[in-house]
């Protein structure tokens, strides 16, 4: 099962420098549709299976749908796709050393080995979601209705 | 733990390039989900040794997600509307009398597949 995960994390690596290098925006948001399903399969092979379900079910289900439907909509017009020149440059090498500092600290931090396989059914993360994260889990949902608002008083139109 | 770490890590710089470096607004979103899966994958590489508080943690985000993807494409909406681009530097002005006008003359710019119902 470790193996799979991996195998699904390299893909998972792969396709989100697809989203990041292709050039239409159509093939970004199949690309970020092939990251959730491998995320999700990774989710399903270290024992979270209901998060990799509920991943699957949500990102590739409702928001990769979402996106397509935006892209469709807007087209991608004639915007420029890339930045160009020293602010490219800057930001990629800033990125990097962010990578290799963050790398190194976790390098060097003596870190668990992951010997007892967590079981992420559906009834095993009542306990966590339902007392510890109560609160969290309710600000959630206000947090959703305010987006649900504000996407509808973006986009209206005053008659 | 680590090569988890390792892995998470690595998309997480992949969208933050995405981010910074692309232009257009709907794919700049699209390297934040990247950013938010990194980090799910992050909390649940922590719940494989700690429990499975991070495994919640990680539903919460994609809860998160859902809310950032409705309020960040709407905005791409409205962009294109007013500005007639998806160029996200466009957006530079915070002066209401542009953003207001378009509204309610309610034609875009250039803008496509926005017709009145």
């Amino acid at each position: 099962m470790e193996t799979a995960a991996y195998v699904a994390l390299a893909g998972a690596i792969l396709s989100s420098v697809g989203v990041v290098a292709a050039r239409r925006p159509v093939r970004s948001a199949l690309s970020l549709l092939a990251f959730f399903l491998t995320l999700g399969v990774a989710f399903v092979a270290l024992g979270a299976v209901f998060l990799g379900i509920a991943q699957v079910l949500v990102y590739a289900g409702a928001i990769v749908t979402f996106f397509l439907l935006v892209v469709m909509l807007l087209g991608s017009g004639l915007s420029p796709l890339f930045d160009k020149g020293a602010r490219a440059l800057l930001s990629v090498v800033a990125t990097v050393a962010l990578a290799g500092l963050t790398v190194v600290s976790a390098l060097l931090t003596p870190l668990p080995d992951v010997t007892a396989r967590a079981r992420g059914s559906a009834e095993a993360l009542v306990p966590s979601l339902f007392n510890e994260l109560l609160v969290p889990f309710e600000v959630a949902s206000l947090l959703l209705l305010v987006a649900l608002v504000a996407a509808l008083t973006l986009t209206r139109r005053k008659r | 733990m680590t090569p988890l770490l390792v892995i998470s890590l690595v998309v997480f710089c992949v969208g933050l390039t995405g981010v910074l470096v692309r232009r257009d607004l709907p794919v700049q979103i699209m390297s934040l989900e990247l950013l938010l899966g990194a980090s799910a994958l992050a909390f649940v590489a922590g719940s494989l040794a700690h429990g499975l508080k991070g495994q919640s943690i990680a539903l919460l985000i994609a809860a998160i997600a859902a809310a950032e993807v409705a309020v960040g494409l709407s905005l791409g909406v409205m962009l294109s509307r007013v500005h007639g681009t998806l160029d996200a530097d466009e957006a530079r002005s915070l002066g209401e009398e542009r953003w207001r006008g378009a509204r309610q003359e309610g034609r875009p710019r250039g803008a496509r597949g926005d017709e009145e119902p």
